[in-house]
């Protein structure tokens, strides 16, 4: 692992987050989002991010979190990234910090269900008294049997 | 029979650029090959037709052995054997000649194809180059005054020559060998009563300064000038030149020079350059030497890799300073309508019409803030100014906007020009006698439309040429001449570009078809149907009159297929025919495939986007004329039912009854519509197509997106899997 790695923390809910952020393309206010009529439940719908159309995936439904939690303020983000070439946002209700990964312990995916499936998850990081979750970001996209749909 | 090195072992990326270099060119060059030969079929006495082929050939076989493709250089080699003798008259043109080269242009084809998926040149074409020299053996009159210029098995030997070669005329060599070029040994000989011998062997050299590169001669200049003092008797001297001209050429140059009595010429023994220059041109080609790096068995190998980068440089050199690739050297009496043009990477044209579709769209969000500033500030100067200036801007992009879609325009003759081959070979196949014609070959279209258009128009043409034209003696007993006619012809029309097939065969037989489509049940028993109608039923799927399958036209596979295809690019296609006289199938497709026109429609809040194309009209539906039969809504349109699909339902939207009118959007071809219901109707306006990005996948419905003026994402609906939901039922 590179040493100078950096890790963008985002928030969902009372939960922590952590993604790449050789990963992270941009972050921006929510503009207006196209809904798509069939498309799967977790993608809230499609943006213009400087003419190209990208989709918004909503994390919450994505990893099966109650949706009841969902913030609608001015601190809501969409984190763009890019994944083979490929950009999708994510919806998040906040964005954090910027950490040093080496600034934290990083364990592995506990065994025992955090309420997210583990396929998500890269690992769980400790960064003073906090807890993070390190996310895999190449399968937030991916179908639920882990086919990558890229 | 041959195993060539395989291009994914070479590792230099230089080479790889030379590689794409040569492919292209090299394409380019059987494609203009083979359109020559059917040419040369037809007008078998054109001395520079033959010419023509016989340079490409040349060049071919040249880029094909720098590169190393020895399997291609055997069969170019041949080739351009066989039409050497067709241009010195020794053989004439037979169907067989012209069978065996298209035949050619075919297994190089195949061979180039290898060439591109990386995959190592196997093709066996031993049997094609013998039976290229059996025909070529098969020489009408044996002349041996003239030595020939082609690598015969038996010319008359040359005079072995020493060139005394300095540094620089090795160089020129190396490079010359290395473009394929021909090196010729020519001997001079001058009236031996001539006087200042040395200033004709000046003045040849000067001529031949025209056609190509003198590499050297001998005895040199200052030895004859030498012997001339000392009246040594010398009636001869030798040269070496590389040209890419052919034999009469040089000969007519250098007889120019008064004196000159006699001249021979012969192919420089290629043995030779490699003893003078240190490589073997073909046997030892560049790519191989440079992957190969330190082939074990080969000891020569270490001295070698040194020379080849020396080779990769002199060819990279030459590659800056010619604008047109290596093996295009038939420059000089090249063709005249060539075009400058340069090679650009389609992605980079794409990203480029992207950005100006981006500004497109800025322009139109500026445009409403105009609008809104002026509704503010009425009589504002500034505001004014800002409205006059964004009319110009406008202006400056509309003129931008064609520019760059320009960019994308083939014209449709790279596509036309495959079927007087097809139309031959099947003529040959069958013996029918039919002649193609084509029109508006220069009409420009959208790439990706012409890439697509291929396979549908040889269904077309197929259909024509199998089902269409009669055999020979049908024609002349229906008191038509012996030669069917089949005109193939594209040209503009306002926004769109058809495509016009027509044969003056029998037409089609429209009582089979109305038999056809009753017992498949595509039409019921009592429809009336005009002569149109019934022809244009043979694009339903499940459609297909040929009672005998042939390989012409294909099994199985019906005109739904070309239907379908044509439709996925926004096209339509008509037919029409008459007993006896013939068929004319009209195409109609839009001339770019970026930017359409669409029907903006309202759903509860939201926003989609209708093709124009598949619109064929808006109606206005009172909800009381609404009837639900089997579970699907129908309406009243002229008569006829017509199936409704409402939005609302189909993308999970709330549905309300209580609206008093609701407005259907008729979509759909022929006698095959729908209507989509829909709240209103928000005008017509040009979209730039967007896709929906590949985690979406193809959901139903929908096919793309584009962006609007206000920066929102709106979905374009897919007519066509819409129409299959509902008319599946």
């Amino acid at each position: 692992m590179a040493v100078d790695q950096q890790l963008v923390t985002f928030r969902l809910g009372t939960e922590e987050f952590g993604i790449e952020i050789i990963k992270v393309q941009e972050i921006i206010r929510i503009p207006p989002i196209t809904r798509v009529p069939q498309a799967p439940s977790y993608i809230d719908g499609v943006i213009n991010l400087r003419g190209n159309v990208i989709s918004v995936v909503n994390l919450r439904r994505r990893f099966g979190l109650p949706d009841d939690t969902q913030e609608e303020n001015d601190v809501n983000r969409i984190v763009v990234l890019k994944e083979n070439k490929h950009e999708f946002g994510i919806r998040v209700d906040a964005v954090q910090e910027v950490l040093q990964l080496q600034d934290m312990d990083l364990e592995a995916p506990p065994s025992v269900s955090v309420g997210i499936d583990a396929s998500f998850i890269r690992g769980i990081g400790k960064v003073d008294d906090r807890l993070l979750i390190f996310l895999r970001q190449e399968n937030i996209l991916s179908t639920e049997e882990g086919v990558e749909t890229v | 029979m041959s195993l060539d090195k395989d291009p994914g072992n070479m590792g230099m990326p230089d080479v790889e650029e030379f590689l794409e270099f040569y492919l292209l060119d090299s394409q380019e060059q059987i494609e203009r090959l083979g359109a020559s030969i059917l040419d040369l079929e037809r007008d078998s006495e054109n001395i520079g037709l033959i010419n023509e082929l016989f340079r490409s050939a040349h060049s071919l076989k040249g880029a094909s052995g720098t590169m190393g493709f020895t399997a291609i250089v055997e069969v170019t080699h041949a080739a351009e054997d066989l039409l050497d003798k067709v241009r010195q008259g020794k053989l004439t043109v037979t169907h067989e000649i012209i069978d065996v080269l298209l035949e050619v242009t075919d297994v190089v084809k195949d061979m180039l194809a290898q060439v591109e998926a990386q995959k190592p040149v196997r093709h066996d074409a031993e049997d094609l180059v013998k039976r290229i020299c059996r025909l070529a053996k098969g020489v009408i009159t044996e002349t041996t005054d003239i030595q020939t210029m082609s690598e015969d098995p038996d010319p008359e030997p040359a005079p072995r020559v020493e060139f005394a070669l300095d540094e620089n005329a090795i160089m020129d060599l190396r490079e010359v060998t290395l473009f394929g070029q021909a090196i010729y040994q020519l001997t001079v000989i001058l009236d031996e009563q001539a006087l200042m011998k040395t200033v004709r062997a000046v003045m040849v050299i000067q001529r031949l300064q025209d056609l190509g590169k003198v590499l050297a001669i001998s005895p040199s200049i200052e030895n004859m000038e030498l012997m001339e003092e000392e009246e040594i008797s010398n009636d001869r001297f030798y040269l070496l030149l590389a040209t890419d001209e052919r034999e009469e050429e040089i000969l007519s140059e250098i007889y120019m020079v008064s004196d000159v009595i006699d001249i021979h010429v012969s192919i420089f023994d290629s043995s030779e350059i490699s003893q003078l220059i240190g490589i073997e041109p073909l046997e030892q080609p560049l790519a191989e030497k440079l992957s190969t790096e330190m082939d074990s068995s080969k000891e020569t190998a270490r001295g070698v890799s040194h020379e080849a980068s020396t080779e990769t440089e002199a060819y990279s050199k030459f590659l800056r300073d010619n604008v047109q690739p290596p093996s295009g050297g038939d420059g000089g009496g090249g063709k005249s309508d060539q075009v400058h043009t340069i090679r650009v990477d389609t992605d980079r044209m794409d990203s480029l019409i992207n950005m100006v579709g981006e500004m497109v769209i800025t322009r139109a969000r500026l445009v409403k803030i105009g609008d809104d500033l002026r509704g503010k500030f009425p009589m504002d100067a500034l505001v004014n100014n800002l409205n006059e200036t964004n009319i110009y801007l406008g202006r400056l992009m509309n003129d931008l906007q064609e520019s760059a879609m320009r960019l994308r325009m083939v014209p449709v003759g790279t596509v036309f020009s495959r079927y007087p081959r097809l139309v031959r070979d099947f003529c040959r196949k069958t013996g029918k006698k039919i002649d193609l014609e084509l029109h508006g070959e220069e009409t420009e279209m959208d790439k990706t439309v012409i890439e697509q258009i291929g396979d549908p128009l040889t269904h077309l043409i197929r259909n024509c040429v199998d089902h269409g034209i009669e055999d020979p003696g049908t024609r002349l007993a229906a008191g038509k001449s012996e030669i069917g006619k089949i005109i193939l012809k594209a040209y503009h029309e306002g926004n769109h570009i058809a495509i016009v097939i027509s044969d003056d065969g029998d037409g089609l037989d429209l009582q089979k078809i109305m038999q056809k489509a009753l017992t498949a049940g595509l039409i019921g028993e009592n429809e009336d149907l005009s002569e149109r109608e019934i022809a244009n039923l043979i694009f339903l799927p499940g459609f297909s009159t040929a009672d005998q399958i042939t390989d012409i036209s294909g099994r199985g596979v019906g005109m739904d297929v070309v239907k379908r295809a044509l439709s996925g690019l926004g096209g339509t296609v008509d037919i029409r025919t008459k007993a006896g006289e013939g068929t004319v199938f009209t195409i109609k497709l839009p001339l770019t495939l970026a930017i359409i026109q669409a029907l903006l429609v309202g759903v509860c809040g939201e926003i989609y986007a209708v093709p124009l194309s598949s619109v064929q009209e808006t109606l206005r539906v009172q909800n009381e004329d609404v009837r639900t039969v089997g579970g699907i809504k129908m309406a009243k349109l002229r008569g006829n039912t017509l199936p409704l699909l409402s939005l609302k339902s189909q993308f999970g939207l709330p549905e309300d009854d209580e609206k008093e009118t609701v407005f259907v959007v008729v979509v759909g071809v022929m006698d095959r519509l729908i209507g989509l219901m829909v709240d209103e109707l928000k005008g017509q306006q040009e979209i730039v197509l967007k896709t929906l990005g590949d985690d979406l996948g193809s959901l139903p419905g929908i096919s793309g997106a584009t962006i609007l003026g206000d920066g929102k994402v709106t979905l374009i609906l897919d007519v066509g899997t819409l129409m299959q939901d509902v008319l599946t039922y």
